[in-house]
């Protein structure tokens, strides 16, 4: 295993230039959502409630993307061992349980008013609730197992099996359909609300990845640390 | 406020309660790992 570019320091210019991203995409998110309340009519069945959809519909994208996001450095740590491509997988997969997570909920608030059930074992809801437990056993293997190298493959091999069922819930209301409504796209929704959720997908995709690289450069330190305190204890049994 | 409304403030405030929770953690593991590796470094220093 690779470990060499884990960096022991971060340099001030790149904390700073991604300070600035993390502002803008707060900024970004916080204008999105006064523009699309602000300029989207009631819904003609759900009134206000239509409103959700700018917070629930770029969650729930995030809750497929960010897991694809683990597949592709799973992949990638398993075809070069290099830790970073570990600890980016990590740190990719700890973000998609937030926002699976967020994603229920906020299908929950919605359902409520809409459906009458805060929650029903529908394929949609089903398929997703088993993604946020996957991503949830991925962070407590990452918890459990001491052993680096294992830990990576392990948590490779099931951040692989929560990417697989990523078009299980995408598909799934087609698939199965029952009372969750097909996918919510551009080329779905009435024409009023596309700018809306353009906008707020954007900006949920701005806020996903400076989570990611800001969890990224906590596990990127926490390695650092280790290492040195490794090569300590390899200096003492020498000496 | 209508009942809707009520529906629609609680997403709302739930997902700005989850971004912003997320970063404050975030915030808070930067400086412990930044800790540990400082107080690491300074151990392990020859």
């Amino acid at each position: 295993m690779t470990t060499g570019a884990i960096p022991t320091t971060l340099s001030a210019t790149r904390i700073s230039r991604w300070t600035i991203f993390g502002w803008f995409a707060l900024l970004f998110l916080v204008a999105s959502q006064v523009i699309a309340i602000a300029i989207s009519p009631p819904d003609r069945d759900m009134g206000d409630l239509q409103k959700i959809m700018y917070v629930h519909v770029p969650a729930a994208w995030m809750t497929m993307l960010a897991p694809l996001t683990v597949l592709v450095f799973a992949l990638k740590y398993l075809w070069t061992r290099r830790e970073e491509d570990d600890l980016l997988a990590a740190s990719a997969a700890e973000v998609a349980a937030t926002f699976a997570g967020l994603t229920l909920l906020l299908g929950m608030i919605w359902a409520r008013p809409t459906w009458g059930v805060w929650w029903t074992w529908d394929a949609r809801l089903t398929s997703t609730l088993v993604l946020f437990l996957i991503l949830c056993g991925y962070l407590a293997l990452r918890a459990v197992v001491d052993e680096r190298e294992r830990r990576a493959q392990w948590s490779a091999a099931v951040g692989i099996l929560g990417a697989i069922n990523v078009p299980i819930v995408y598909m799934s209301v087609r698939w199965w359909r029952t009372i969750h409504q097909i996918q919510s796209s551009p080329a779905t929704v009435d024409p009023a609300y596309v700018l809306g959720l353009r906008l707020n997908a954007i900006a949920f995709l701005l806020v996903m990845i400076y989570f990611i690289r800001r969890r990224y450069e906590v596990a990127s330190l926490l390695r650092a640390a280790e290492h040195v305190s490794e090569n300590a204890a390899l200096r003492g049994r020498a000496s | 406020m209508s009942a809707n409304t009520t529906f629609v403030a609680a997403a709302f405030l739930l997902t700005w309660t989850v971004i912003l929770g997320y970063l404050y953690h975030l915030r808070q593991a930067t400086r412990h790992a930044r800790a540990v590796l400082a107080r690491e470094s300074k151990a392990g220093a020859p």
